[in-house]
């Protein structure tokens, strides 16, 4: 068995994976970045609009890195294997850069458009609410003693929260939100024309995000593999 | 306009400075491996 | 079934014997509510019917942590975790009795602090008692059904205390936004809204069912 290659199936499925999806991210993100320069401007918010390209789509994948940890999370409790565990912490955090990029890029957007850094509409809120929850599922798994307890705790979490998910939305419309905010975020209201670069930047930003998830995936099997070395190495040293 | 520039640099800076670290560790972790398995066939 | 019955009347005969978990929920909520009313700016009407029905049901939230972070705490002291953890029965009715024992406490607390309530915040909650009371039970199950599936988890974490109200809050909205609002309606015209309580039903509903599945693996050794 190759000593330097990542711990498990899942794992060395991924650190295949990468340099291919690295190539094609290469080569839609360029697609898009020239599909989104050539959008034409709008009538009211001049360029400032394009935030969409990018803000949208990074809550796409905001919400399929928690169910991917969610599943994850499932998968392991079902299974027992230490790889479905690595996969949800993953994409944990892989997931919450992208969310953090949608709560960063969102009020940008809004003080430049309307004035005012913050609007109470179910979208923004709910997955301001996911970011929440990334936090927590993080600070769970660095406030956890190490080993299979983490594990399990995490993976409880994660499915607790990913069922919580459409609740929020239910919750906002009923606290509402019923886009109280002047602009309908649509992006069919936007203009002709934005259809084409928004489904390029969507599809960059996922790829985005699924080969950051095999990268990040690959380093932890590795990391595993370097621990249960060390460990093994660890014994033999006292056998000596 | 300049909003706009802002938050592409900020999503691009924040990718490209998250790969890095990603590839980074990846290297350290796969030249670390490399030199155990090194160790033990010496 | 009989597990069910064996944790909880366990629960509530230490509780009854120590005493310290219910007057201590009962009282904190007191003090939160006294202290919600002087966090108002000065000259703010006591029936502000706006911003009332939500300091009620955060001294509820804070009153249903206290407790169920405590009643996690004693088992956790006399290593009876493990001993619960090895008896050979489903886990899930662990739970539920653990849960229904929070909820009992934390009815207990919720039915002393709406009295202060509504004498410190002038609020005529007697005449909505009956819908007022079915909204803060349907509320109490949502908060220990999550709150003892996370209190489980958050027992045996480093910052004990304050975990279970960090794993909690982010995933009470749902339970938080109708409650408040059922209140607010009730308050203002005996109303309540559209959909708050089948909301609330969901969220109860989900929450129990999940956590009596998953509390398995919480329990775990």
């Amino acid at each position: 068995m190759s000593e330097t290659r990542p711990e498990s199936r899942l794992e060395r499925f991924a650190a295949r994976a990468v340099r291919p999806a690295g190539l094609v991210l290469l080569a839609v993100a360029a697609l898009a970045g020239f599909m989104i320069a050539r959008a034409p401007a709008d009538v009211v918010q001049g360029v400032l609009y394009k935030i969409l390209f990018v803000h949208a789509p990074a809550a796409f994948a905001a919400y399929l890195g928690f169910v991917l940890t969610a599943v994850g999370g499932a998968l392991y409790l079902w299974r027992n294997d230490e790889q479905w565990d690595r996969l949800a912490a993953a994409s944990a955090e892989v997931g919450l850069l992208f969310c953090t990029l949608n709560i960063v890029t969102g009020p940008i957007w809004a003080a430049g458009a309307w004035g005012k850094p913050w609007v109470w509409d179910p979208r923004l809120v709910v997955t301001a609410l996911l970011w929440v929850t990334y936090l927590a599922y993080a600070l769970l798994r660095s406030f956890s003693d190490e080993g299979p307890r983490a594990a399990r705790f995490a993976a409880v979490y994660g499915i607790a929260g990913v069922l919580l998910i459409p609740l929020n939305y239910f919750a906002i419309d009923l606290f509402g939100g019923r886009s109280q905010h002047p602009e309908n975020l649509q992006r069919g209201s936007l203009g002709v024309g934005i259809a084409g670069p928004f489904m390029a930047g969507l599809a960059a930003m996922l790829l985005a995000f699924v080969w950051l998830l095999a990268l990040r995936v690959e380093v932890g099997g590795l990391r595993a593999r370097a621990d249960r070395r060390r460990v093994e190495s660890l014994g033999r040293e006292d056998l000596a | 306009m300049s909003y706009a520039v802002a938050c592409y640099a900020i999503v691009l800076a924040s990718l490209l400075l998250y790969a890095g670290a990603l590839l980074r560790a990846r290297s350290g972790l796969r030249k670390a491996l490399r030199a155990e398995r090194n160790r033990d066939r010496s | 079934m009989n597990v069910l019955r064996a944790v909880l009347w366990k629960d509530l005969l230490a509780e009854w014997r120590s005493r310290d978990r219910a007057p201590a929920m009962v009282v904190f909520a007191l003090l939160t509510v006294v202290v919600l009313r002087f966090s108002q700016p000065a000259g703010t009407p006591a029936g502000d019917a706006l911003a009332a029905p939500g300091l009620l049901w955060v001294a509820y939230v804070f009153a249903a942590v206290l407790g169920m972070n405590r009643g996690f705490a004693q088992e956790l002291e006399n290593e009876a975790l493990s001993g619960l953890a090895l008896a050979p029965v489903d886990r899930g009715w662990i739970y539920l009795g653990k849960a229904l024992s929070n909820l009992l406490l934390l009815a207990l607390a919720q039915l002393s602090t709406a009295v202060f309530f509504a004498v410190v915040f002038d609020v005529d909650l007697a005449g909505v008692a009956a819908p007022f009371l079915g909204v803060a039970l349907l509320g109490a199950v949502g908060l220990t059904a999550a709150g003892t599936l996370f209190a489980g988890i958050a027992v045996r974490t480093r910052f004990r205390e304050v975990m279970l109200p960090l794993l909690l809050f982010p995933l009470l909205v749902p339970l938080l936004v109708p409650c408040v609002q059922a209140t607010a309606g009730l308050l203002r015209d005996g109303s309540l809204p559209e959909g708050a309580l089948e909301l609330l039903a969901v969220y109860d509903g989900v929450f129990l069912i999940a956590s009596f599945l998953l509390f398995e693996y919480v329990l775990d050794e």
